[in-house]
């Protein structure tokens, strides 16, 4: 389980994480969201502890994280980095040397995961011959080729191709389910609700929001979504709660009474539209953002 | 230490295994080699060949062949031929060094060799002036007995061989300077290149910054030494067989292998120095702004030594044999004309590697702290003052 606490940093006068907390149990994928600059990476970089932390502190099981114990995490950075000048199965071995694998054994685990990421045969070209979308793939190798006891992926999904989404998704899944704590950050909140148990949102450097993505909706607060058809302008005014409008007619109300709204509609005109709203993350995240 | 082993192997093994460096070390493997094959590599042959014809050619070549005794570096062989043209054909195909027709005329390729025409002056000026006498009425014996004055005694105030030494020691101070230049250069941007292309956030999650700096100054360290150390060995070797080494004034070979520790000095101090200042920015096009103090200091210190590689007994060079870095040049000089007795060498190495240690110790700090700060340059200043 991993445990970030309190974390504080600024950057001269700007301050990029504010009491930032979350929690990553183990078989469970968090999935970490917020807008540009929220400070997404800081966070994930303080817990890979290549940046310090001003205040605060990251736990893993209970205990303080030390660069060793830190040798167990998997980690892929927003700014993908491999040596282009270096072939591709002997770089992803030798990350592997580096978090404690035998030659052999990183030699193995790199041609294993080479294979299941697809580049079985590309081991022997260089990293900058590849495309983009396949030097990410290598990127995830790295990531995984020790089979860490955590993973820390900032943005992994960025630049791949629909099919290199599944696979990675695939692998994150099966990852988390042997057991893996897992977090990654993405911009794409349809894949964070597909696959994430638990999400957190962050905003200007402040955690917002944290939860599974039920728990996210039901404290985001249910909303009625109203239409009425040939109803004159100016009839909201007549319903029991605040109505935001969607266009075309349609209408969010926030009100507890379900039947006064339903009431008021059919007061007002022919209701072609009436049910609660489930707002999607998308709507959370803008909401919990704004 | 496993995470240093693991960063320099790669080195060594990604770079040292490149084509190109192979063929670096070969080629100046074969350059040494070839450069021991030079004859006369340390002033003119030791064995010259003078030709002669004509009126007084024995007086001649007796006078000649006395004369050249009265030296040690080289002896002078004469012969008699049958006529001018003979003896023209023989400087010109170079069989001799010089030809003398009549007692009157000098023939050579392009001028006599220093020595060389000093002995043949002199054998001139004997054997013409005691004719000369001889016909003016002296007794032959007399003359003789007048005319034998012994040579002036050689007395270098340099020691022997002054000029051969400060020679090697100069060379020595320019091999030095290019063979620790190349490597601290790719020092400089190995650092780079691991910043720009941003691989240090995953290097620095299983390794510590210093661990990475002195992985890749050894690793980088033990190409360079052997890019220095195969060529000398050849050099050596190849110099032993043909006698050149047997040639060196006595304790030069010692002043070159030693050279190989400061070299191992002064590639420390320079490297760590590199890796620092490299880590500060991000983009190689910034590099020559980066370093510019190191190849300031690094140039002021080979000019230095190489102007005092030709006064190397002067209290500034022995001064500045002592003071890191300059010393990694200086004592090596001071070394070649045998001023520096081994304990001076061995307290002026001592400083040198603490100064090595401590720049280390700076150079892996200020990594640390810049490694990870991306954009622009970031300052010395700035980077020295924070605290821990
Ligand atoms: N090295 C740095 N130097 C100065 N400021 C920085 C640095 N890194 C991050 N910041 C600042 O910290 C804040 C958080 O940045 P961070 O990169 O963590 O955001 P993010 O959530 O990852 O954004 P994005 O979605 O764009 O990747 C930003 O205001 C940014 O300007
Ligand atoms: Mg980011």
């Amino acid at each position: 389980m991993l445990e970030v606490r309190n974390l504080r940093k600024t950057f001269g006068d700007n301050v990029a994480l504010d009491d930032v907390s979350l929690t990553v149990e183990p078989g469970r994928m968090f999935g970490f969201v917020g807008a540009n600059g929220a400070g997404k990476t800081t966070t994930m970089r303080i817990a890979m502890g290549v940046l310090e932390s001003d205040a605060g502190d990251v736990r893993w099981d209970g205990a303080s994280l030390t660069k060793s114990r830190r040798a167990d995490f998997g980690y892929m950075p927003e700014e993908r980095g491999l040596y282009p000048k270096m072939k591709i199965a002997p770089q992803v071995a030798y990350f592997g040397e580096l978090h404690g694998l035998t030659p052999a054994a990183a030699k193995r685990a790199a041609g294993e995961w080479l294979d299941r990421l697809g580049l079985g045969d590309r081991g022997d070209d260089f990293v900058q011959d590849l495309s983009l979308g396949n030097q990410q793939r290598v990127q995830l190798a790295v990531s995984l080729v020790h089979d860490p006891k955590m993973l820390i992926l900032d943005e992994p999904f960025s630049g791949l191709d629909p099919l290199a989404v599944d696979t990675m998704a695939g692998v994150l899944a099966d990852r988390s389910a042997a057991g893996v704590p897992v977090i990654f950050s993405s911009h794409q909140l349809d894949l964070v609700e597909r696959l994430c148990d638990t999400v957190g949102i962050i905003s200007k450097g402040k955690m917002v929001a944290a939860g599974t993505v039920t728990e996210l909706r039901r404290s985001a607060g249910r909303r009625l979504r109203v239409n009425v058809a040939d109803a004159t302008p100016g009839w909201e005014q007549t319903l029991p709660g605040p109505a935001t409008s969607c266009g075309d007619g349609e209408w969010l109300v926030d009100s507890a009474d379900d039947q006064g709204v339903l009431a008021a509609a059919m007061a007002a005109g022919r209701v072609v539209r009436f049910g609660y709203d489930e707002p999607s993350l998308a709507d959370i995240f803008r909401e919990a953002s704004a | 230490m496993k995470g240093v082993w693991l960063v320099a192997k790669r080195e060594i093994l990604t770079r040292g295994l490149s084509r190109s460096y192979i063929v670096g070390v070969v080629v100046s493997a074969v350059l040494v080699a070839g450069l021991t094959l030079l004859p006369g590599l340390l002033g003119g042959p030791s064995e010259y060949r003078v030709v002669l014809t004509g009126t007084e050619s024995a007086e001649l070549a007796t006078a000649i062949e006395a004369a050249a005794e009265g030296f040690e570096e080289f002896s002078v062989e004469t012969a008699e031929v049958a006529d001018p043209e003979a003896a023209r054909a023989e400087v010109e195909a170079g069989d001799a060094d010089a030809a003398i027709i009549d007692n009157t005329t000098l023939v050579t390729e392009s001028g006599a060799d220093q020595q060389l025409a000093v002995v043949i002056d002199g054998a001139h000026q004997a054997v013409t002036t005691q004719r000369q006498l001889a016909e003016a009425g002296f007794d032959p014996a007399d003359v003789n007995a007048a005319l034998t004055v012994a040579p002036l005694q050689d007395d270098q105030l340099g020691g022997d061989d002054a000029g051969a030494r400060q020679g090697i020691a100069y060379f020595l101070v320019i091999v030095l300077f290019f063979m620790v230049m190349m490597p601290t250069m790719y020092v400089a941007m190995g650092v780079v290149e691991e910043k720009s292309s941003r691989i240090v956030e995953i290097l620095l999650s299983s390794l510590k910054p210093w661990q990475l700096l002195v992985g890749k100054v050894a690793g980088l360290g033990v190409l360079g030494f052997v890019n220095l150390a195969v060529p000398l060995a050849v050099g050596l070797a190849m110099g032993d067989v043909t006698g050149a080494v047997a040639e060196l004034p006595s304790g030069l070979t010692g002043t070159i292998l030693s050279s190989l520790v400061w070299w191992v000095l002064g590639f420390c101090f320079y490297a760590a120095m590199a890796g620092a200042l490299a880590s500060m920015i991000s983009r190689q096009e910034d590099m020559n702004s980066a370093i510019g103090p190191l190849t300031m200091l690094m140039i002021l210190s080979y000019v230095v030594a190489a102007v005092y590689a030709w006064q190397p007994t002067t209290l500034v060079a022995r001064v500045l044999s002592y003071v890191p870095p300059f010393s990694m040049f200086m004592m090596p000089v001071r070394d070649a004309v045998n001023d520096a007795p081994l304990w001076q060498q061995g307290l002026s190495a001592l400083l040198m590697a603490l100064a090595a240690v401590g720049m280390f110790a700076l150079g892996a700090t200020i990594y640390r702290r810049s490694v990870m700060r991306t954009g622009s340059k970031v300052k010395l200043t700035e980077v020295l003052r924070k605290s821990s």
